[in-house]
């Protein structure tokens, strides 16, 4: 498959229909959120430490992974899951999903997002790391990596590592280049 | 003394009695009196008897039904854990073969019909395309109902994929059984849910067996009389007249003694049997249940396990006449037993068809074809033979750390694990086939091999051979042989190189030439190259490359044994208590071809180690997920100078001391790997990976003698066969990350311009290129070959 390293530089997800799925996540996403689990019951809270602040740092250029419909599939199933407060499903499911495309950074790093959500803050670091290292380092993706890692340096008491992490995570952003 | 006979004998006692004979019309009063109460009294007596008796059997009749009960629950759950491989995963787009998807049907028990895929379990194939009806499943996030898949292939990729004849992304197969983890000598038995027997088997069995089953409450009162009745007139045992409940109850719990005790307990058994349960509990137990023969220690129950110990087919692929072949066979498993006796139980199978011919059940074109066929049982039965024995061997020992043998062994688990079937049968091959040939060519005997494939990424074991007769249990070299690893240790000695401050490089000079070197132990070691040779001063990818020794232990020493040393700690392959001696620089050091794999596994992983498993989840008999083996990663190695040795290893597959492997492929592929070789050739050793697969492949004599084997002349031969015609996933080393190219000289690794004739282009770490020009002119200078 030749998806796993090739990126789009143009922000534009490659099959047309992955735009409905991206819709439809969002469309069900938003849908579970309202029958979730209360957030202040979690004391690690995903969306808005990692992927609501990842959005606000990740203006500009965008660069989104290649992924089968099939994972894509997945990954939406998985989030349900984790919106439902299934935790297991969720990491059974992106797990499924990993084991298809391992080297997916997005997968890589919805692995360390459930991490953090069941507390294994151990695991949520060497997950947002490895899919840092092996994604574009640009953009929405590079902020959600070091937000996690603050969150979970943060749990294991290396306050300074967390202070670090949120930087980078504010350097990720890249403006898009002027065209003439 | 019962209760009336004290009454009787306190009367007899009373002053009453005494007082009667004063008058003479006291007399026959007396005896008309003494009449009335014997008779009283034997009523009495009976009365209390019967009480007695009554009281004596709602004891036992409840007991009984407690014992039945129990029994039947307890049986229900007492089932051998199952285990199963990784389930096919189809993606559309992905790349296969019709060979490749054919073989992972059959390894799951699917069987290729002529026309169509009618019933789960089957599947058809027209050229290019293939149709299968999937079987329902529980998996770990779900149940998956059974479907019809259709699967188009083009150019060796999935073009087209519906479920439901609806397109859909992707779908999961139910996956193979590949084995039962059940005690030796056990009784064998495999649950299917009622619905999931084919319904003329449902259907004959109560033809058969017991016609009025949906009516009689467990005992068939008009079956029995007329049994009786017929037993009488013959004066011999002509019909047995037992119902499917009574059955199942004498299979369960009773001993098959004829006495008329037994009966009589079977009776009031299957009574309470069918007033605790339903008449589906009852058929589906007795199914499941049924002694269809006995097969090593241990009996075989139920027709599941008895369609694969006859015929080694799933009982959904059965036709009618082997159908019929099981359903008489219950009767009388040994003397209607289709192997030791096929023309009575031919003669038997033909009453039986005649049966469902004469119940509606066939037509009289089926009942004639039916008869005329054969038999169809193989010829030794096939359940005996464990097909995977290295790979349950890992998941038994990877499951002991979690559970005890009995829950292993009877609670019915159902254990979902990595084995990928057609990546198994390509190693299995591997070994079987070419073996042989490697030793005729090399003029050598006795050589044994194993070998370890793992996905890479998430350290899922994919396949693993532990004996070169690839079925036969025992001894797991891919576990247990310890072994030299020889040059397989030298990546990880280069990497720290790689990784030094200040940096070596791959264009850095290193002497290859005589080196000795003082042991704590006062001795001198000396080591030699392969050849015998000195070559002098190399470039740091040459010694790699060719497999320098001189120059590779100078190197390590350079570095320093400890710094060495931990590194071999980090990744398992040098435990902490080992002396420090020189020659583990050249892998004097021994390891499993399993601990050789988990060493190898970061490096095709960017340096995330994760621990090598071979059981992903284990749901409990009612299909719940009782445990999840998380893929857990940690980094041990810096993805940077593993960028460069990446790069090295490939070129050692394309021109170094494994550059017979694209050869061997058939093309030139860009593949990481590594011979090893040990002391006196004992040893022969392959580790090769792309970005997706890892395999470790070890040759050898188990009395570790020399056998004239190098990494490269035996275990990579394996390798390749193992690897020929799949898709390979390449290592594009220009995407490798953290690393700046370079036009250098390759004579002396200076900086250099393109048109220069020893020009080549080699990777750098960021700020370790050389600052320094070569001399070397556009076109002028002639240069050696890389060196």
């Amino acid at each position: 498959m030749m998806s796993m390293q090739q990126y789009l530089a143009t922000g534009r997800p490659v099959w047309p229909q992955s735009v409905w799925l991206v819709i439809l996540a969002a469309l069900l996403a938003g849908c579970g959120t309202q029958q979730s689990v209360p957030i202040s019951d979690r004391s690690v809270n995903v969306d808005s430490q990692v992927r609501e602040a990842a959005v606000a740092d990740g203006q500009g250029l965008q660069i989104k992974p290649l992924q089968t419909p099939g994972v894509q599939q997945l990954l939406i199933d998985a989030e349900l899951a984790e919106q439902a407060g299934d935790l297991q499903q969720a990491t059974v499911l992106i797990e499924r999903a990993m084991r298809m495309q391992p080297k997916d950074p997005e997968i890589l790093q919805r692995m360390a997002e459930i991490k953090l959500a069941a507390e294994d803050f151990e695991q949520a670091l060497n997950y947002a790391a490895r899919s840092y290292d092996l994604g574009p380092r640009i953009g929405e993706l590079c902020s959600r990596n070091w937000h996690a890692i603050a969150v979970a340096r943060s749990n294991l008491d290396d306050a300074a590592g967390a202070a670090e992490a949120r930087q980078r995570a504010g350097e990720c952003a890249v403006r898009q280049a002027e065209r003439f | 003394m019962s209760k009336a006979e004290r009454k009787v004998a306190r009367r007899k006692a009373s002053p009453k009695g005494r007082r009667a004979p004063r008058r003479m019309r006291a007399a026959t009063d007396q005896s008309r009196y003494l009449g009335h109460t014997l008779r009283a009294w034997l009523w009495r007596s009976l009365a209390g008897v019967c009480g007695v008796l009554l009281g004596v059997l709602v004891v036992w009749v409840v007991a009984l039904q407690h014992t039945v009960v129990g029994q039947f629950e307890l049986h229900r759950w007492d089932q051998p854990s199952l285990v199963f491989a990784r389930p096919l995963q189809i993606d559309r787009g992905m790349s296969m073969t019709m060979e490749q998807l054919e073989f992972e049907l059959q390894a799951a028990g699917y069987h290729r019909q002529i026309t169509a895929a009618n019933r789960p379990g089957q599947y058809a194939r027209n050229g290019d395309s293939l149709q299968a009806h999937a079987r329902e499943f529980v998996f770990a996030d779900g149940r998956q109902p059974a479907a019809p898949v259709q699967i188009r292939l083009s150019a060796e990729r999935v073009s087209e994929l519906r479920v439901d004849g609806k397109p859909v992304q992707q779908f999961r197969f139910d996956p193979a059984e590949i084995g039962s983890l059940r005690a030796s000598g056990a009784d064998d038995r495999k649950f299917m849910p009622l619905d999931s027997f084919p319904p003329l088997l449902v259907t004959a069995i109560q033809a058969v067996e017991d016609r009025q089953f949906k009516h009689h409450p467990g005992v068939d009162w008009h079956g029995l009389a007329r049994a009786v009745w017929v037993n009488l007139r013959h004066g011999e045992l002509r019909q047995g007249g037992s119902t499917i409940t009574q059955q199942l109850v004498r299979n369960i719990y009773l001993s098959h003694d004829r006495t008329l005790l037994r009966k009589l307990n079977e009776m009031i058994m299957a009574l309470a049997l069918e007033q605790h349960f339903s008449k589906r509990d009852i058929l589906e137990g007795y199914l499941n249940e049924v002694y269809l023969g006995q097969h090593g220690g241990g009996a075989v129950h139920g027709f599941p396990r008895a369609s694969e110990y006859y015929f080694g087919r799933a009982l959904s692929s059965l036709r009618a006449h082997e159908l019929a072949l099981l359903v008489g066979m219950v009767r009388g498993a040994s003397w209607y037993n289709p192997r030791r006796h096929p023309e009575r139980a031919r003669q038997r199978r033909d009453v039986v068809l005649q049966m469902m011919h004469d119940t509606g059940l066939l037509s009289a074109a089926e009942l004639a074809r039916a008869q005329t066929a054969d038999l169809g049982v193989t010829g030794s039965a096939e359940i005996g033979r464990v097909r995977y024995p290295a790979f349950l061997d890992l998941v038994r020992r990877q499951l002991r750390r979690d559970y005890s043998a009995t829950d292993l062994q009877q609670s019915g688990l159902r254990i979902m694990t990595t084995l990928d079937p057609y990546q198994q049968h390509r190693a299995e091959r591997a070994l079987q086939q070419q073996l042989p040939v490697i030793e005729r060519r090399l003029g050598s005997d006795g050589l044994q091999a194993a070998v370890v494939m793992l996905n890479a990424q998430t350290g899922d074991v994919m396949a693993l051979v532990g004996d070169r007769q690839t079925d036969r249990p025992g001894f797991n070299r891919a576990l247990d042989a310890s072994r030299q690893i020889g040059s397989i240790v030298k990546p990880f000695i280069y990497l720290q190189a790689w990784s030094a401050q200040p940096p070596y490089t791959l264009t850095s000079r290193i002497e290859d030439a005589p080196i000795s070197i003082r042991t704590d132990d006062g001795a001198t070691w000396q080591p030699a190259n392969f050849d015998r040779r000195a070559h002098g001063e190399v470039s740091l990818l040459t010694a790699l490359l060719r497999s320098y020794n001189q120059a590779t232990v100078r190197l390590g020493m350079q570095l320093g044994l400890p710094v060495v040393a931990s590194v071999l700690q980090e990744i398992g392959l040098l435990s902490a208590q080992a002396s420090l001696h020189p020659s583990l620089l050249l892998g004097a050091v021994e390891a499993t071809p399993l601990a050789v794999a988990a060493a190898y596994q970061p490096l095709a992983a960017n340096g995330y180690q994760t621990a090598v498993g071979a059981v992903r989840q284990v749901l409990t008999g009612e299909q719940r997920l009782r445990a999840n083996y998380p893929v857990r990663i940690r980094q041990v190695l810096p993805p940077e100078p593993l960028a460069l040795l990446n790069y090295a290893l490939t070129r050692v597959t394309a021109e170094g001391t494994a550059r017979g492997l694209s050869a061997a492929l058939g093309a030139r592929h860009s593949i990481a790997g590594k011979t090893g070789t040990s002391n006196d050739q004992r040893d022969s050793w392959f580790v090769g990976y792309d970005r997706q697969r890892l395999a470790v492949v070890w040759v050898g004599r188990d009395d570790n003698q020399a056998a004239a084997i190098t990494g490269a002349n035996a275990a990579l031969p394996l390798w390749a066969d193992m690897f020929a015609g799949q898709p390979l996933q390449d290592i594009d080393v220009q995407a490798l990350p953290g690393l700046y190219w370079y036009w250098v000289d390759q004579r002396n690794g200076l900086l250099s311009s393109a048109d220069c004739a020893s020009a080549t282009v080699l990777p750098f770490l960021a700020h370790s290129e050389p600052l320094a020009w070569s001399d070397c002119q556009g076109g002028l200078a002639g240069g050696d070959a890389v060196n």
